[in-house]
């Protein structure tokens, strides 16, 4: 059984929270803000925290940094605060993932699930022989040779256009690699202004590996540059 | 007739003409003038020759008696003659002849006496000589010479009827022949040969300077010398040519030949004349008589050299300093007045007038200081210099006040703005901190609903209420999204990281993101961009969530079934990037408008959005420089973004 913490002043979205994750199977513990937050972790087992940010009493940095001095289970932000600012404070202070109010509640499970995994499972996955013909970029792995790709164990299908794509820019973790670049390596001709093909199929993969696609956290678009594979996930 | 004026060869012909006319018009002057001289309009033509031929036996008798007199022969045998003639002494004794009683056309006699006075010392010939008709006395002379031998010689002589000598009554009789019967004639000749050199004149003025390539007139060499110049040349000439003939005259040459040379003189002066004139004639009809001289040009960098050196004077003065000014109006005002003060001998008043200069002089310098100090005080302040405060210590009282003045004028101005900034900071963080109590009930409303439309709800009516639920909290969630990023961007709030940006990828990577919503808007995008790379200096995120917003509008806004156009271009250094689509409701509101927080084509207000979407990208293309401009035309609607190009094509990649 796994425990999740969700930790917000606001009783009804911790209510609501408890039943979209109630409903993946998880046994959910609530706290109304830091202090009792911190309270339940000397408890019980806990394996995930939801924390929103603003609460009385103790709010969720303090609570970060306090609880990041003995555990290091993945903790998730949740917050009205918007800025890039704020997100960043929030992942620097020693959070896993920064989602913000309001937010889709399908989003926070996927997240929440990617999150466990990565804690739970992954380390096993490390473990694995690097091969040849395998890549492996954060949680993602590309086995170049039965053509398949997984993401945190799963198995993602893409088309060979799309394994093409995804195998150049593992390949080449954390570069900036231009439309222009990217359809000269897989189509191996000249573009002649056929660019625009590439950010279609970069969209229907970060649309099969990203969360949100919106906001991936894999492969990411770099305005007016081109796109790069981001090569430590969180 | 433009042809006519503007055809050389008509020209040059008209110059030759021109010349012969005039040569042919002095001819007949001067004829006219000789015939008047010899009488041939008073006489007849039988009498003016005879009266040449009478002249001309005489002057050919004397000589006759001079060279028997000399040589004892009067004409070599032999030689022929226009004339007969006869040589007796004084008792009528024929010495010699020729004659023997033939026709003649003249006679005349003569007599020649020579008086020969023989001194011991010296001997000298006189000779004096008597007309026919003329029957003086041999005079005595006063003085007494001593003795003295007369000679006295009688001459007749008969004009031959025909002439067989070529000589100068030859040429008379043969001239004056063909001119007497040409007496008339030579007045329609001068008439015929003047107006016609006149005509030629006019037509040579009217055509000077004219062209066949040119529409105006045209200066040739001649005419591009200075006119004062050429002038001088000219009139040197004439001046120098006046003055030889007075000097010398032609005394020196025999007259026909002196004829023939001032004939000559008076045809080369009128081409000299003509081509003055002419030059002259071209010069007007281009303008630049006086503008082409020497003396104008003089002129005229003198003038501006006066200009220069005033504009120099005025712009020193205009920049110096006050306190110079000052001291240079005093420094004359004191010099005037110690002069003054020398002239007067009054030695008391004098000194006097020089005491109030020491006392008076200081203070004027000390006040000018201080009007400086405001001076540049005011100069600081209009240029926006809040901060600079006048230095108040040292200061006259009245003046003290105006600088007092001054300072709290600009403090209040750096309050006011001081003030302004932080309402507008105000503003934000107002907007930014309601919009997060705002989010925390609508993350609750938004979840519930959703919870709610999980349930298994039976009434129909009652889901079809959750729907509308729904869309209007997502609605709700966007528009405070957009409320918090509008107000950022409009205040300025926003960091933006300047870094060079290829708009050609960007362009394609929107397409990309956008290519599945606006094939379900179907609408078909037609992208243009050029070869070269397009770069411009800004920051990429901020300039994707302006293409976000245009491309979203577009998607939502656009007629289903259009084009969408989408254009890169890169003009005089500045790059444009346009977005045209086809509204889909009729756009009754002018572009500026629609950029208006909250403002949204009427009749697409019930649509999801916030109707901010234009106003952020506005201010975000602001924030980086760059000018969005929008254009309803009917309904196309139109967005050019244009930027600064950045001038370094290599981009790291």
């Amino acid at each position: 059984m796994t425990n999740i913490l969700i930790c917000d002043d606001e009783k009804d979205i911790v209510a609501a929270l408890k039943i979209y994750l109630s409903a993946e199977g998880y046994r959910i513990f609530e706290a109304y803000n830091g202090k009792e937050a911190l309270a339940v972790l000397e408890r019980e087992e806990i394996h995930l925290i939801l924390m929103d940010i603003m609460m009385p009493e103790m709010d969720g940095i303090t609570a970060i940094s306090k609880l990041r001095e003995t555990y290091r289970i993945p903790v998730i932000f949740l917050s009205a605060k918007s800025e890039d600012s704020d997100k960043i404070l929030g992942l620097n202070i020693g959070a896993d993932d920064y989602i913000t109010k309001p937010f889709n509640p399908v989003e926070v499970t996927a997240r929440v699930k990617s999150q466990l995994r990565r804690y739970l499972n992954f380390g096993t996955a490390e473990k694995k022989p690097e091969q040849e013909s395998r890549y492996s970029v954060g949680g993602l792995e590309l086995d170049d040779k039965s053509k398949e790709c997984f993401l945190y164990g799963e198995k993602i299908n893409l088309t060979p256009t799309e394994f093409d794509i995804l195998k150049l820019f593992m390949q080449h973790p954390g570069e900036v690699l231009s439309p222009k670049n990217i359809y000269q390596k897989v189509w191996k001709e000249a573009p002649y202004g056929a660019e625009s093909t590439v950010a279609v199929h970069i969209r229907h993969i970060r649309e099969k590996i990203e969360i949100n696609p919106a906001e991936p956290r894999f492969l990411k678009v770099v305005w007016a540059q081109g796109y790069k594979l981001e090569k430590d996930v969180k | 007739m433009k042809k006519i004026t503007t055809s050389l060869i008509l020209k040059i012909t008209a110059f030759f003409l021109v010349t012969v006319t005039f040569a042919l018009t002095l001819i007949s002057a001067v004829g006219i003038v000789a015939l008047l001289e010899i009488g041939a309009y008073e006489y007849s033509e039988d009498f003016v020759l005879r009266d040449y031929t009478e002249s001309y036996l005489y002057s050919e008798g004397y000589s006759l008696a001079n060279r028997y007199h000399d040589s004892g022969v009067a004409l070599t045998p032999g030689l022929q003659t226009n004339y007969y003639y006869q040589i007796s002494d004084a008792d009528g004794q024929i010495l010699e002849t020729n004659f023997n009683g033939e026709d003649y056309f003249v006679k005349v006699q003569t007599r020649l006496s020579f008086r020969t006075y023989v001194s011991p010392e010296e001997s000298y010939t006189d000779f004096f000589l008597y007309g026919e008709e003329e029957e003086a006395k041999l005079e005595v002379p006063e003085v007494d010479y001593g003795k003295y031998i007369v000679e006295e010689y009688h001459i007749t002589l008969w004009s031959k009827t025909e002439l067989v000598v070529q000589d100068r009554l030859y040429l008379f009789n043969t001239v004056y022949d063909l001119a007497y019967s040409l007496r008339y004639w030579a007045f329609v000749f001068l008439l015929v040969f003047g107006v016609s050199t006149l005509i030629l004149m006019i037509f040579l003025y009217c055509s000077a300077g004219h062209r066949k390539e040119a529409e105006k007139p045209q200066l040739n060499y001649l005419d591009r010398i200075p006119f004062d110049l050429y002038s001088l040349f000219f009139f040197a000439l004439a001046f120098l040519e006046i003055a030889l003939f007075s000097e010398n005259g032609l005394w020196f040459l025999p007259t026909l030949y002196a004829v023939a040379f001032l004939f000559v003189v008076a045809v080369v002066d009128f081409l000299l004349f003509m081509a003055y004139t002419l030059s002259f004639a071209t010069r007007v009809k281009t303008g630049t008589l006086f503008k082409n001289t020497v003396l104008r040009h003089v002129f005229h960098w003198l003038g501006k050299g006066v200009k220069a050196v005033w504009s120099g004077i005025t712009w020193v003065a205009s920049n110096l300093p006050l306190i110079w000014k000052a001291c240079i109006w005093l420094f004359v005002l004191v010099l005037f007045q110690l002069l003054l003060g020398i002239f007067t001998e009054n030695i008391v008043a004098f000194s006097a007038l020089a005491m109030e200069m020491f006392i008076f002089v200081p203070f004027v310098i000390y006040y000018a200081i201080q009007l400086q100090k405001l001076q540049k005080a005011g100069e600081e302040i209009s240029k926006g210099d809040l901060n600079y405060r006048v230095q108040t210590d040292n200061m006259t009282p009245n003046l003290k006040k105006h600088a007092e003045n001054l300072n709290s004028i600009s403090l209040g101005m750096s309050r006011a703005v001081e003030e302004r900034l932080k309402s507008e900071r105000f503003k934000t963080e107002l907007i930014t901190n309601v919009s997060h109590d705002i989010k925390t009930p609508l993350t609750s409303i938004i979840n519930y609903v959703n919870l709610l439309q999980k349930e298994d709800l039976q009434n129909e009516r009652a889901r079809q209420y959750l729907e509308v639920l729904d869309r209007q909290s997502n609605r709700l969630k966007k528009l405070v999204v957009d409320l918090v990023e509008a107000s950022k961007a409009s205040s300025g709030a926003i960091k933006v990281e300047f870094a060079p940006c290829e708009v050609n990828i960007l362009l394609q990577q929107a397409v990309g993101e956008y290519q599945e919503k606006f094939q379900n808007a179907a609408l078909e995008v037609v992208l243009t961009l050029p070869e070269e790379p397009i770069v411009i200096l800004a920051d990429g995120r901020h300039l994707w969530r302006v293409f976000d917003n245009l491309m979203n509008n577009i998607a939502k806004y656009a007629q289903s079934g259009t084009r969408v156009y989408l254009s890169l271009e890169h003009r005089e250094n500045r790059v444009f990037i346009s977005f045209r689509n086809i509204s889909r409701a009729p756009l009754n509101i002018p572009g500026e408008e629609l950029m208006e927080r909250f403002v949204r084509g009427d009749s697409s207000r019930n649509t999801e959005g916030s109707g901010l979407g234009l106003s952020i990208a506005r201010s975000l293309v602001e924030l980086q420089n760059g000018i969005l401009t929008l254009v309803v035309d009917g309904d196309l609607f139109k967005v050019v973004l244009s930027f600064e190009a950045f001038q370094s094509p290599s981009l790291p990649q």
